[in-house]
């Protein structure tokens, strides 16, 4: 269903629509496995939608080629289940407005035994900040610009120095981008099918396209929050790659495989499945955008008060997300978002067609000859744009919009299109006033850009959005350190919802299933080292 | 021509087929490079996502030529194809033709395993049932016989292929649902493949056997008391076989459709699902190798049918067109 779109926003720039998973909800499901001992030395089987492909880390951000990094590679910092930052190969981190230290643990092993040194971690992030690479990482795990990467061998330190302030340099990163080991650098070509890395786990064998088997590492101790490899944890992972939702929950329901991550329609069967522990994902779904740039109806606040009136958010975000989903909460993915706010409660009031009827009268819309709004002579004509490859409910959703637009004396057209054809729409001259559509980010930083500032195609800003309140309350979050930003981050958010300049109204969860298993959950997929399978 | 024509008629047949053969390659290498540029919006945004930054997109649009003009793109594609250079997967990262020679395997030994079932199975099923029912016999075995074959022709692959996952795999549980594994992850992609074609083909197969059974050299040779066994092998067979030969040609375009299907159901790790997840996640240029690569061999495939056809019957119509 929206398979499509998630695979679409997802699979590339920003990975994490579909691997920022956020808000773990344990599904309260029939599990006989809470109490009995874990099996040791298992065998465990994921299931993976598509291939991960070329495995150099810092050319992919897919999203089953990070789940399998997960394994076999470590990051500077990682987050525990109630998002704090905790240790992962630096045990150490003083974060300041333009500079981030991590200190790395000592007699950290890569691989084939050799150490991995600060001076191997900066390279790694000058690969990716050298532009020429063209690393789908850049401004993703480090900003792309004015960012100097130092190292210092004998204190194990790697220092990050920004020229403005990033207030969130240290979640940017430490948790995000998995650290490569320096054979990877030297030789990227070679590491089509390998790995080689600190992780938990060693990549052993790969068939492209079908499947990938690692084998977990003895002696490893550098794990989140300082965890160790244990013979609890399975000693054999299997990766299998199978494209079809449908396939992979009949596998997981007859236990041929441990681990499934749904975006389809075939959810709602892992709720109900005996020995299957379900794990919900949040993931921010669907914002409608208003497109503000002169000239179009919708620069007009009263126009898109009047329009964010006429919709029940509820029934849309239940039409949107065929009854799957939730009330949106933030703009940003609640597992990988170190602040962790509700912007959208009570943001929005409750639909109201009468008056929304009546702002639009207020601003001097009166009724034409057709029954369609007029001012100064100008018809309120509005064009949605409707993504057909994003499945049935996204186009269901367009057509909720439409008929209740209509209702209130607008007059909307439809233009259908593919995904593809609406991303040069918004980025091309802009022949659109409403739209669905979702950025995928990892930090409350990155949307700042597509929010404000210049547009297409000098800038990415491509609704044209000019909220002077949003702009102030992002300066004020960028100025200051860490986690003290996010009142400001939140203010920014709910600076844009007042004003009606962006409406989320949904979150489409990721349901993670595991066959009489348990694990912790994070942005990336599960945490390896939390593996723990049980007697079935 | 005319000249030609009358001196070497089979010759000029050859010469005609080869080159509809060579312009309909042309045609699709065309219509492969044209796919990804005449798409609106640009493929690169498109593929990279909505947060992929302007200078990233630059990039990679370089890198895939996408800059240059459409005339020039043409001629480097062209001359790509003639070294074998395909190019590199968006999404995946890796070479087009890596991705190509890791894969077609696992997809040839099921489409060869498939046909070599579709073949026993028809003919011997097609045979047996012919002289079973040859003159009115046994109408009811006859219309049990056509209903089922009636049935299982109109039931496209992909259907065939999650029923019989949901039987054998999830609800009897003996059979492995997907994956390629041991031998028994063979048998039912390769029944879905095979058993559509196979009930086209035996019918097929019993009509030709009934029509060779009422011809006069089967007179002939029954009236020499020669044993069934030859009757059936040296004088039915052979008959049969051009009929089922050239349908069987035409079922092998089928099937290479079919593997597309039945390889997404069955997680099978060869081209079709490959060229499914590649035109999900809009990566043109394996789109466009595996296009290309799946469409030169139907045509390639229908050519050699062409060419049999004319070799083995001087009086077929074909070799007027």
């Amino acid at each position: 269903m929206f398979n499509g779109l998630k695979r679409w926003f997802g699979a590339a720039a920003v990975a994490c629509l579909v691997v920022s998973l956020a808000s773990v909800v344990p599904a309260a499901s029939s599990s006989a496995s809470t109490r009995a001992r874990a099996v040791k030395n298992g065998t465990y089987r994921v299931a993976l939608g598509t291939d991960p492909g070329n495995l150099f880390p810092y050319q992919t951000v897919s999203s089953t080629a990070i789940t399998l990094f997960s394994y076999t590679y470590d990051t500077l910092v990682s987050y525990n289940p109630k998002g704090k930052i905790v240790s992962e190969l630096a045990d150490r981190w003083t974060a300041r407005a333009k500079t981030v230290t991590f200190q790395l643990r000592p007699k950290i092993t890569c691989g084939d035994g050799s150490k991995l040194t600060a001076s191997d971690v900066a390279a790694d992030f000058r690969y990716v900040l050298n532009p020429k690479n063209a690393s789908p990482w850049l401004n993703v795990s480090v900003p792309a610009s004015g960012v100097t990467v130092k190292s210092n061998n004998a204190r194990r330190t790697v220092t990050f120095v920004d020229s403005s302030p990033y207030s969130l340099l240290l979640q940017t990163t430490g948790p995000l981008m998995p650290i490569v080991c320096p054979n990877v650098l030297k030789h990227p070509g070679a590491y089509l099918h390998r790995t080689d890395g600190t992780g938990p786990y060693k990549l052993t064998s790969a068939s492209p396209g079908s499947r990938y088997v690692l084998v977990r590492r003895p002696g490893y101790h550098w794990g989140p929050g300082g965890t160790s490899t244990t013979n609890l944890m399975p000693r054999k992972v299997i990766l299998e790659v199978i494209a079809d939702e449908t396939t992979q929950t009949d596998l997981l329901l007859r236990g041929q495989l441990d681990e499934v991550a749904l975006v389809g329609p075939n959810r709602s069967r892992l709720p109900r499945a005996r020995g299957v522990n379900t794990y919900k994902l949040d993931e921010p779904f669907n914002w409608l955008w208003f497109d503000q740039r002169p000239g179009h109806v919708t620069d007009s606040l009263a126009v898109r008060r009047a329009l964010t009136l006429a919709l029940n958010l509820r029934t849309l975000e239940q039409v949107a997300t065929a009854k799957l989903g939730s009330p949106a909460t933030s703009l940003v993915p609640v597992l990988s978002n170190p602040c962790r706010y509700n912007s959208v409660s009570g943001a929005f009031p409750a639909s109201n067609l009468a008056r929304a009827r009546r702002i639009l009268r207020n601003a001097g819309w009166r009724a034409g000859s057709n029954g369609v709004l007029q001012k100064n002579g100008k018809p309120l004509d509005l064009t949605l744009l409707n993504a057909t490859d994003q499945g049935a409910s996204v186009s269901a959703a367009n057509d909720y919009m439409q008929h209740q637009w209509d209702s209130i004396g607008a007059s909307v057209t439809l233009d259908s299109m593919s995904t593809q054809g609406m991303l040069g729409v918004l980025f091309g001259p802009g022949n659109w006033d409403a739209s669905l559509v979702t950025l995928g980010v990892y930090v409350p930083n990155q949307l700042v850009g597509f929010l404000s500032g210049p547009t297409p195609p000098s800038g990415e800003n491509f609704a044209g959005i000019h909220s002077g309140a949003y702009a102030q309350a992002t300066k004020n979050a960028l100025k200051s350190v860490g986690t003290r930003s996010c009142v400001y981050w939140k203010e920014g958010e709910k600076a844009l919802f007042k004003y009606d300049d962006l409406v989320p109204f949904a979150n489409n969860p990721i349901y993670v299933g595991l066959y009489h298993s348990r694990a912790e959950v994070s942005f990336a997929g599960i945490y390896p080292t939390s593996v723990r399978m049980y007697r079935r | 021509m005319n000249g030609l024509r009358q001196r070497h008629p089979s010759l000029e047949f050859y010469a005609r087929r080869s080159l509809r053969f060579v312009l309909s390659l042309l045609a699709m290498v065309i219509v492969s490079f044209a796919m990804i540029r005449v798409i609106p919006g640009n493929p690169v945004r498109a593929q990279l996502g909505i947060t992929a930054t302007e200078q990233e997109i630059r990039i990679r649009t370089r890198e895939l030529g996408l800059n240059q003009s459409l005339l020039s793109q043409l001629w480097t594609y062209l001359g790509h194809l003639f070294t074998g250079h395909l190019g590199t997967s968006i999404t995946l990262q890796e070479p087009v033709s890596n991705i190509i020679a890791t894969r077609l395997p696992n997809t040839l030994e099921i489409a060869s395993m498939a046909f070599l079932v579709t073949m026993v199975l028809s003919i011997s099923a097609g045979l047996l049932l012919g002289a079973f029912t040859n003159g009115g016999r046994h109408p009811r075995t006859e219309l049990s016989f056509t209903a089922t074959t009636g049935l299982l022709v109109t039931i496209p692959e992909f259907v065939l292929a999650v029923l019989l996952q949901y039987v054998f795999g999830v609800k009897l549980g003996i059979l492995p649902i997907a994956e390629k594994s041991g031998w028994t992850s063979y048998i039912m992609p390769v029944a879905s493949l095979s058993i559509p074609p196979a009930a086209a083909l035996s019918r097929l197969v019993r009509v030709e056997t009934l029509n060779a059974l009422g011809r006069d050299y089967m007179r002939t040779a029954r009236s020499k008391r020669l044993p069934a066994r030859l009757l059936y092998l040296r004088h039915v067979l052979p008959n049969v076989l051009t009929a089922t030969l050239t349908l069987g040609g035409l079922l092998l375009v089928g099937l290479i459709a079919g593997t597309v299907l039945v390889e997404t159901v069955f997680a099978w790790p060869g081209i079709g699902s490959t060229i499914v997840q590649a035109i999900e996640q809009k990566d043109y240029p394996l789109i466009q190798a595996l296009v290309l690569l799946l469409g030169s061999m139907v045509l390639f495939v229908n050519f050699v049918v062409d060419i049999l056809l004319g070799a083995i019957d001087p009086r077929s119509a074909i070799r007027t067109t």
